[in-house]
């Protein structure tokens, strides 16, 4: 098989598993019998397995190739040629999308094996399974698009996907509800990154051919006014903050959580919502020279890091503090995106997806042995009952820390120190406001993460815990390999200036070959910001350890302190707790007038007065007309006869 | 001048309708011992006039015999259509006299009568035979309309259809006479211009006569109180054949007048005979289809639906900016004998007699659509046909015919034709509606004879047929209908 073609197999193995499982469920339903669950397992991990395997060779086949022609591109069909406008369907594999490609089918494999367990006693896990390898599917298509559009087709996909799984028990309707919400939040950004994409082909068309394909874009860069770029920067990014949830479209996914927990893992922790972060890097030739649409990713970025990790603090369901933290970490990544330094956010994705995936199968499987069981008020003392959770759980706790030597010390800690020496021309004050807001935020990761970990797993159990047990190798496998995988993808990133030599940003050089921006100038420094980097090193460690040491004290020693304070201020406690009553003002300001002037107007006036009036005036003037239609027919044969003849002479009298 | 020879290929040519009329009389004769065995003959009669039509629509040079016989692709393929409906007319019409007790002789000889006169008219151009088809063709649906001695409406029927049509004869003929008087002759195909008045008058009358026979507005006030009055089988004749027997004459006349000149040509030559057929044709199909709106009854609805197709065919015949397409006039007539009769067909099966009248309200259709799925999906298949709706036959004669209008720079006539379309997808839905969405306790009583579920699916089948294959897609060698159509179409001049 050739690398192409093994591109396309990539991608097709999954829909082929989506629609086989897909049929399965479909014929079941209607006969009414359940499916032998291990058909369905089966055929939903070959695709991934396959996949993945694929993917490597892909991945080695790159790696043979010399440096800058490092690009398989595989042109399947031609899809839509409308007028001048021309679009193939073409996958292409850089190094960067194979990057994307092994965290996609590694992970979600993995993630496929361990749903063998969650989803075990489900009724209708065919139907779960048959969505999960079409969301891998959509996911794939998204990260080897080689235009926009290829990649919007995978983007609206996992959108739907996601819709799909988060309300997976739609029986639930606050689930169908929560899948509702992330599908309506994700059309607004959607329809940024729509009107980007026409805002591209409009200002292509007018000094040649129309084009979307990104390495034309990247080509022609040259034909857009400044004023052009940063509109669809912009406009781009739009699509970015609602699909990796950053201020002020994040609050879909805090509640996506509703949807099974190695959903939350693939979908909403390791994949699709860091697709933002990879549009961004892929369209990062034209960020480059966007500075005022580069400076505003940089500071949603590290609002939103900062924000959430503050509400991470004070939630009480295991999977909402995950899901707070993903989008904290979100944030980071879009620091690193935005202030130019492309492999450091794609790094930091990387290594996020190995020890969020971690942390939240860890969260299922604590869930999946207190038989659904979220709140961790009613958990503790879970490290002797569950080992390998808890061993597994603290890697990767650590990691996301920023305890070195594992990857999320490195990887945060070159997002921060490159924008600590980033520039911006648009806004020179806001890459030092982004790392004062990232560094803040690292102190709170470290507080509420081990604050979690601290209240699950250790202590006396409370209420359920007492007869928790290990969860079974499905679960426990794939945790081991990612808790692997979260302490040393780290290496791969080593910075110069500790001895390393960076493979990571290295391998993703000829991507972002056309981008000079921090991300360059900083990692050949000189000698003198060796030393500060070093030093920032160094309080980014104090920062993660003091962070930890704050949540033992609390958490450990003095229960009593947190209590006391959430009774002493309730105010400040509820104003966290409920997340700035942010989803309430949004229902204020936005949801209650739109469905008020729904009702009131659109429903009342527009609708049932203007269209159906006009609907039923139709109606009327045609029965009207038929009853003196009616009415002429008399019946009688004289009338007829006169009619007749009158009609004759009429027409005799027109035509002579 | 040399007098005419009657040559074999004459004879070959008008031997389907000699077959006819030869079957007809003897069919009529065996009433005398009180046969039964009139719908199987006149089965036997019909093939064997296919048979013998069958190798002449595939092709052969036009045959002429004094101006009296003209037989072309375009006289054969309509006879073959004709010879059609008459066999679909036959399989409905039995099992429906049978259960009311009236199978007798003499209805398929008239059938036969009416028809033989039908393939005449189609396969001239003298006027006098015209009339003479003319009448062949309706003196027995007079009395076909009122068969049902027990029911009053159809004797009302078949008088008013006679008075009227009488009248509408009157002034077809009167038009003759002028056109004689004008021209000399009576062959269309060899009349000169003569004095304007006298043919323009004369051409006009000839046309009105039949604008009458296919219930053109405002010609038209017959045409619902005959198709209510008269038995279904016998609607659903007059509602198919007469209309592609006169259409056929009429693509005749306006093609003639297209390319020989004469007094048609002259009438069609000012503004304003196009201005006329304009608006017959938008009042035809709007006040058809505003007329079936409100109709619950379904065979009065297929009347008036029939009235709003003439309307539509009427845009294949304005000239506009080139000339008359005949082949969208020649699909269309085929799609519409086969959704129509099928449609027939079904209220066939579904109505039954109540003290001499008969009942077809749409409410006996209710739930029909699970307990005889058939029967619903053929009835679905033949409303979404007549409304207009891929893929079927319907669709794709309207898809020609509107396509051609435009080309031809029609456009405000389509587009009041097209929301005529939109206007009535409504009430020919209202049967599938009560089919799928409505149940009732009553008994079902629907009628399972084996000739009606054959005409049932022939129509079927060829709506399918022609909206899946019109010409695109088809195997090759095996023909479609608008190959067929394309074929007569090139025959005319």
């Amino acid at each position: 098989m050739t690398p192409e073609s093994s591109l396309l197999w990539i991608v097709l193995l999954p829909l082929i598993g989506a629609t086989v499982n897909g049929l399965i469920a479909l014929v079941a339903a209607a006969n009414d019998r359940p499916v032998p669950r291990t058909l369905s397992a089966v055929i939903a991990c070959a695709g991934p397995t396959i996949a993945f395997l694929l993917a490597v060779g892909v991945f080695r086949q790159l790696q043979g190739m010399d440096e800058e022609s490092r690009v398989l591109v595989n042109e399947v069909y031609r899809w839509i040629e409308a007028g001048r406008l021309q679009i193939n369907f073409t996958l292409l594999a850089d190094p960067l999308s194979s990057v994307m490609l092994l965290v996609v089918t590694g992970i979600g494999g993995l993630i496929h094996y361990y749903s063998i367990g969650y989803m075990r006693e489900d009724q209708s896990h065919t139907r779960y399974f048959s969505y999960l390898n079409l969301f891998l599917f959509f996911m794939l298509v998204l990260v080897l698009g080689d235009s926009l559009i290829t990649l919007f087709v995978g983007w609206e996909g996992v959108g739907l996907c996601s819709y799909l799984l988060i309300g997976f028990w739609f029986q639930d309707s606050e689930k169908a509800v929560a899948g509702m919400k992330a599908f309506v939040v994700n059309r607004i950004g959607d329809f940024g990154f729509l009107l980007g994409m026409l805002l591209v082909v409009a200002t292509l068309s007018q000094s040649g051919l129309p084009t979307l394909e990104i390495r034309e874009i990247a080509h022609r860069i040259g034909e857009f006014p400044p004023g052009v770029i940063e509109a669809v920067g912009l406009l781009l990014f739009v699509g970015a903050i609602g699909k990796s949830a950053q201020i002020p479209l994040y609050i879909w996914l805090p509640d996506a959580m509703a949807g099974p927990t190695p959903v939350s893992a693939l979908i909403h922790a390791a994949t699709m919502v860091t697709a933002g972060v990879y549009m961004i890097a892929r369209m990062g030739f034209l960020y480059e020279l966007a500075p005022l649409a580069s400076g505003a990713v940089l500071l949603v970025g590290a609002a939103t890091a900062f924000f959430a990790a503050t509400i991470g603090v004070a939630q009480h369901d295991i999977k909402k503090v995950l899901a707070y933290s993903t989008v904290s970490q979100l944030g980071y990544m879009m620091i690193g995106v935005g202030i130019g330094a492309y492999a450091a956010g794609i790094f930091h994705l990387f290594t996020h997806a190995f020890f969020k995936a971690c942390l939240f199968l860890g969260a299922g499987s604590v869930i999946h042995a207190l038989h659904h069981e979220q709140d961790i008020r009613n958990m503790g003392g879970l490290l002797k009952k569950m080992p390998l959770t808890g061993w597994t759980f603290l890697v990767s706790t650590a990691a996301i820390a920023g305890f070195p030597p594992l990857s999320g010390f490195f990887s945060k800690d070159e997002i921060l120190w490159l924008t600590f020496n980033g520039t911006n021309e648009a806004l020179p004050w806001a890459p030092k406001l982004a790392w004062g807001l990232g560094t803040a935020a690292a102190l709170l990761t470290a507080f509420y993460m081990f604050r979690l970990f601290f209240t699950v797993f250790t202590g006396n159990p409370r209420a359920k815990a007492e007869h928790a047990h290990e969860s079974p190798p499905f679960f426990t496998v794939p945790l081991i390999i990612l808790a692997a995988g979260a302490a040393l993808t780290g290496l791969l990133g080593i910075p110069a200036v500790l001895g390393g030599s960076n493979k990571f940003e290295h391998w993703l050089a000829p991507v972002f070959a056309g981008a000079h921006g921090a991300g360059h100038g900083a990692e050949h420094g000189s000698a003198h910001s060796a030393g500060l980097e070093m030093g920032l090193m160094a309080l980014a460690v104090a920062i993660a350890v003091a962070g930890t040491l704050l949540a033992y004290f609390f958490y450990v020693k003095r229960r009593d302190i947190p209590e006391n304070f959430a009774i002493k201020h309730p105010a400040l406690y509820a104003l966290v707790r409920d997340k700035y009553y942010v989803d309430e003002i949004f229902y204020a300001v936005i949801i209650f007038p739109l469905v008020l002037f729904s009702r009131k107007v659109l429903w009342r006036i527009v609708d049932m007065k203007i269209v159906d009036g006009m609907v039923n005036l139709v109606g009327y003037l045609s029965r009207g007309t038929s009853y003196v239609v009616r009415f002429a027919e008399t019946g009688q044969v004289q009338t007829y006869g006169v009619m007749v003849l009158a009609a004759v002479a009429v027409i005799l009298w027109k035509v002579l | 001048m040399k007098p005419p020879v009657i040559t074999p290929e004459i004879v070959q040519a008008i031997l389907p309708f000699v077959i006819l009329a030869l079957g007809a009389t003897a069919i009529t004769m065996t009433g005398i011992w009180k046969s039964k065995r009139g719908a199987l003959l006149s089965l036997i009669v019909l093939l064997i006039s296919a048979w013998k039509l069958g190798p002449l629509v595939e092709g052969g040079p036009t045959i002429t015999w004094a101006g009296a016989i003209v037989a072309d692709r375009l006289s054969m393929l309509l006879s073959a259509v004709l010879v059609c409906s008459g066999l679909l007319t036959v399989l409905i019409a039995r099992p429906v006299l049978r259960r009311e007790n009236n199978d007798r002789p003499e209805f398929y000889g008239l059938l036969l009568f009416s028809l033989s006169g039908m393939l005449l008219i189609v396969s001239t151009t003298n006027l006098l035979v015209i009339f003479l088809a003319l009448e062949l063709l309706s003196l027995p649906l007079y009395i076909l309309c009122g068969y049902n001695r027990e029911d009053a409406r159809g004797g009302e029927a078949a008088l008013k259809y006679f008075l009227l049509g009488s009248f509408s004869s009157a002034i077809f003929l009167y038009g003759t006479a002028l056109l004689f008087g004008a021209t000399g002759t009576i062959d269309l195909a060899a009349m000169v211009e003569g004095d304007r008045l006298l043919s323009i008058t004369g051409a006009l009358l000839v046309l009105s006569g039949f604008l009458f026979k296919v219930g053109a507005v405002p010609f038209h006030m017959w045409a619902p109180d005959v198709y209510d009055g008269a038995p279904t089988p016998v609607t659903s004749f007059m509602a198919t054949s007469v209309k592609v027997a006169c259409f056929g004459v009429l693509l005749r006349l306006f093609a003639l007048a297209g390319e020989a000149g004469g007094p048609f040509a002259l009438l069609m030559r000012g503004e304003n005979m196009g201005n006329v057929l304009w608006w017959i044709a938008v009042l035809t199909m709007t006040v058809g289809n505003i007329s079936a709106l409100t109709q619950s009854n379904i065979k009065r609805m297929l009347a008036f639906s029939s009235i709003a197709h003439a309307g539509y065919i009427f845009l294949g015949l304005i000239p506009g900016s080139g000339s008359v397409d005949v082949r969208g006039v020649l699909y269309y007539l085929i799609a519409y004998v086969f959704m129509t009769t099928g449609a027939f067909a079904v209220v066939a099966a579904l109505s039954s007699r109540d003290r001499g009248r008969e009942v077809t309200g749409v409410e006996r259709y209710a739930g029909l659509g699970f307990r005889r799925p058939y029967l619903g999906l053929a009835m679905t298949v033949f409303m979404i046909s007549l409304a207009g709706i891929p893929p079927t036959a319907g669709f794709f004669g309207k898809y020609l015919l509107f396509s051609s209008a435009l080309d031809r720079g029609l456009t405000p006539l389509v587009v009041i034709a097209v929301l005529n379309s939109a206007l009535s997808v409504y009430y020919y839905l209202r049967p599938v509606v009560v089919f799928y969405m409505r149940d009732t306790d009553r008994p079902v009583q629907v009628d399972d004879s084996i000739t009606l579920k054959l005409a049932v699916f022939i129509g079927v089948v060829c709506v399918l047929w022609g909206g899946f294959a019109p010409d695109l897609g088809s195997l090759p060698g095996v023909p479609t209908i608008l190959g067929w159509v394309e074929a007569s179409a090139a025959a005319l001049p």
